[in-house]
């Protein structure tokens, strides 16, 4: 049972990540009698009507700003395009919503830093999915490098790659107008995110893609420094790649596979690998003040204590985990990344190949 | 049907249209054909998540019910030549080659170059295996079946379209920069899982990325080239042992890390009986309905079991002491014992400038030690400073 009153919920975009990731947490808070969603809101009546059989309550409309007049919503999960965030967060501001917003919360560092500002005057919440704070993994594995574990002079290589997937409803992720960029800004924001978190503030100090003018980059590589770490993060929405965070100190070496909540892997200098458990947890449920906590076990639980944070925050006044400023340090290295984006070499192709990549990449401008 | 354009050489532009641009072969197909002035790619794909391959290279990309003939025929109206990549359902190839053959017929498209598979003869154990033997439609696995019995049905078709020819590649496995097959290589090596059944002695029925599209580009700047079923793979045979050393001693591991396990039968469990089963229509269909309704949990732990627990990196597993754990179909390719003839192939479209398998190692190694596969103390391995820096 609830100790919160029912929330009045709108959902701003009915895409896949509703259908994917939100359903089956807003379905069980429903259930739990802490939430109602009361208005759908998309370009599509198709999918409109289909998240509808699953919240018979919602009223559908087209536009977002129709919704907040009539639905009385005082929440938002915007879950549009990224490219249409900042309207749709301004939209809920302007009518009193607090506001769980999709990562990224703006392309822009202007919009972000907007937004961030307009929630803080508003007194709103504001709080971005970036879901990896709740991994248990990644918690654990920046408890220890706080604590100095693997000792300075830290080192990190990151790689995440995979054959893009998402049953996406539209071509938005890969026009630069409407999604801000490629796998840079899609899988990019989750990993700075975590990178920022664990190793403290760090800036771009190099960055290469494979994007010609016109298009988006599917293959990425950041470099990051900052005091007394330094790293690569690479990204690829075209193949697998050896995915995971490495991380070598002056003591020893750490391995994090984002998707492995149960362990992290770690050696000294150059000894055996050992697996170390990895138990934190987060308040599962919206009793105050002392609520009961549970470590998640996969990616579904991570979007439910989500879920929980932000009722939390809405409810009790709790901190969220990732607010408007957290989101700007995370954009701020975005912009800087594409603002100094190079031609990504590229050995494997010909020297032809290579030459007419470089020639054609978007940074140049050169005319298609 | 609409006139192609001229290009700045006076020179008429052909079209060809690519189904299955997004797949791995579809995207680097249609990268070749944006560098050609004479012939332009016209991308089709089924669904948006699908443009992902395309997005950093500006393409006319057309997304279309690839299931639906109609729709797909004025998607392929402007078009001469239509390229059968798709690799979809693999309970639905045969019927989306009757799609792709009916809709390019529609369209009054001159030539349809289908990518068939050289898994329609299984495990290759025959020497008198040649282009046109007739394929094995009662194979265990269901992708085979499916492209055996597209070949049965493309053969009984290609007298009545006379307007189009038909041809149909059979490449073994595709290999190169981003392909599953290196990919996997990558992997293995750096988790030190490598080892092969049957010695590593069995042919590894290769075909670069690169030169099966220069063999697609042959095929359709061919105005004489007859329809066919053809044998297509890289100019030399190598063996699974080969194939792995080769990529192993370019990442910067030692030899010791390909093992190999002397015997060729393939062990009983009860994963590969599970596997066995999933091959049946009905079976893999309900179990394709269940997918998407099950939980994430239930799909994590579900992959954890097919995929096995990943080892600490860096760390060799022990001396093999039983069978390698392969999935059957790795263990029939990895027990295949005879190389496909490909005399046709050059006999009916001529010399085709190949890449030989050391410059195509070269290149795929190159990849992988982008994507993190290098060994940790070797060249450009992970903390290579000169690497990052």
């Amino acid at each position: 049972m609830s100790a919160i009153k029912p929330l009045k919920l709108a959902i701003i975009g009915c895409g896949a990540v509703i259908d994917e990731l939100h359903v089956p947490s807003l379905r069980r808070l429903t259930r739990q009698g802490a939430v109602r969603v009361t208005a759908l809101v998309d370009r599509s009546k198709e999918r409109m009507a289909r998240f509808k059989r699953v919240f018979p309550e919602a009223v559908c409309f087209e536009d977002a700003a129709a919704a907040f007049r009539s639905a009385g919503a005082e929440a938002a999960l915007v879950a549009s395009p990224p490219g249409l965030h900042r309207a749709h967060v301004e939209a809920a501001f302007s009518n009193g919503c607090h506001v769980l917003c999709e990562k990224p919360l703006a392309t822009s560092v202007k919009d972000v830093t907007e937004l961030a500002g307009m929630s803080e005057r508003l007194g709103l919440i504001l709080m971005v999915g970036l879901t990896r704070r709740f991994f248990p993994s990644l918690a654990t594995a920046g408890a220890m490098l706080r604590a100095g574990d693997l000792g300075g002079q830290v080192e990190f290589r990151c790689h995440e790659g995979g054959v893009y997937q998402w049953p996406i409803a539209s071509d938005a992720p890969f026009r630069r107008e409407a999604g801000g960029g490629g796998v840079l800004m899609d899988k990019g924001v989750h990993v700075l995110d975590s990178l920022l978190w664990l190793f403290g503030p760090m800036s771009v100090v190099g960055a290469e893609d494979d994007a010609l003018a016109g298009g988006v980059e599917g293959n990425c590589r950041v470099k990051l420094a900052g005091k007394e770490v330094r790293g690569v993060m690479q990204l690829s929405w075209d193949q697998e790649t050896a995915n995971g965070l490495h991380i070598k100190g002056s003591f020893g070496e750490m391995r994090v596979d984002p998707n492995e909540f149960r362990w992290i892997e770690l050696r000294r200098a150059q000894g055996a690998w050992e697996r170390r458990p990895c138990r934190s947890s987060w308040p599962a449920s919206l009793k105050a003040p002392a609520p009961t906590t549970k470590a998640p076990r996969v990616y579904e639980d991570c979007i439910y204590m989500q879920w929980i944070q932000f009722l939390r925050a809405v409810a009790l006044g709790e901190p969220v985990p990732v607010d408007g400023r957290a989101a700007l340090t995370v954009a701020a290295q975005i912009e800087a990344a594409y603002a100094s984006a190079a031609p990504l070499p590229q050995p494997w192709l010909s020297a032809e190949e290579q030459t007419a990549a470089a020639r054609r990449h978007w940074r140049n401008g050169a005319k298609q | 049907m609409s006139v192609s354009p001229i290009n700045d050489s006076g020179f008429r532009v052909s079209r060809v249209a690519v189904l299955g641009a997004g797949g791995f072969v579809g995207a680097r197909l249609m990268r070749v054909l944006r560098g050609c002035s004479q012939v332009k790619g016209v991308g089709i794909v089924r669904s948006a998540k699908s443009l992902a391959r395309l997005s950093s290279h500006p393409m006319e990309v057309r997304v279309v019910n690839t299931s639906r003939t109609k729709e797909l025929a004025e998607a392929l109206s402007d078009c001469d030549t239509v390229v059968n990549a798709v690799n979809g359902d693999v309970s639905q190839v045969l019927r989306e080659t009757r799609t792709a053959y009916e809709a390019a017929l529609a369209a009054r498209c001159k030539l349809m170059i289908h990518l068939s598979s050289a898994v329609v003869y299984g495990r290759a154990n025959s020497p008198g295996l040649h282009d046109d033997s007739p394929p094995d439609t009662r194979n265990w696995m269901l992708y085979a079946r499916g492209k055996a019995e597209s070949e049965v049905f493309l053969r009984s078709v290609m007298g009545d379209a006379k307007s189009m020819r038909i041809v149909a590649l059979r490449p073994g496995l595709i290999w190169g920069p981003f392909s599953q097959w290196s990919g996997m290589v990558g992997e293995q090596l750096s988790r030190g899982s490598v080892c092969l059944s049957n010695s590593g002695r069995g042919i590894a029925n290769l075909v670069h990325v690169d030169n099966l599209v220069q063999m697609m580009l042959a095929v359709h700047g061919s105005h004489t080239g007859p329809s066919g079923f053809y044998n297509v793979g890289d100019p030399e045979a190598v063996t699974w042992s080969q194939y792995y050393q080769g990529l192993c001693k370019r990442l910067g591991y030692p030899e010791t890390h390909v093992r190999t396990w002397p015997d060729a039968r393939l062990p009983l469990t009860p994963k590969l009986a599970l596997e066995w089963c999933l091959q049946r229509k009905p079976l893999y269909r309900v179990a394709k309905w269940c997918l998407p309704r099950v939980g994430l949990g239930v799909k994590a732990a579900a992959k954890k079991v097919v995929k096995g627990e990943p080892f600490p990196p860096g760390g060799l597993q022990p001396e093999p002491k039983s069978a390698p754990r392969l999935t059957r179909e790795h263990w029939a390719l990895q027990n295949t014992t005879f190389r496909l003839p490909m005399k046709k192939f050059f006999r009916d479209y001529g010399p085709v400038e190949l890449e030989s398998t050391e410059s195509a190692l070269d290149s795929t190694a190159s990849w992988l030690r982008f994507a993190g596969y290098a060994a940790a103390n070797g060249e450009s391995g992970p903390f290579d400073s000169t690497h990052i820096w």
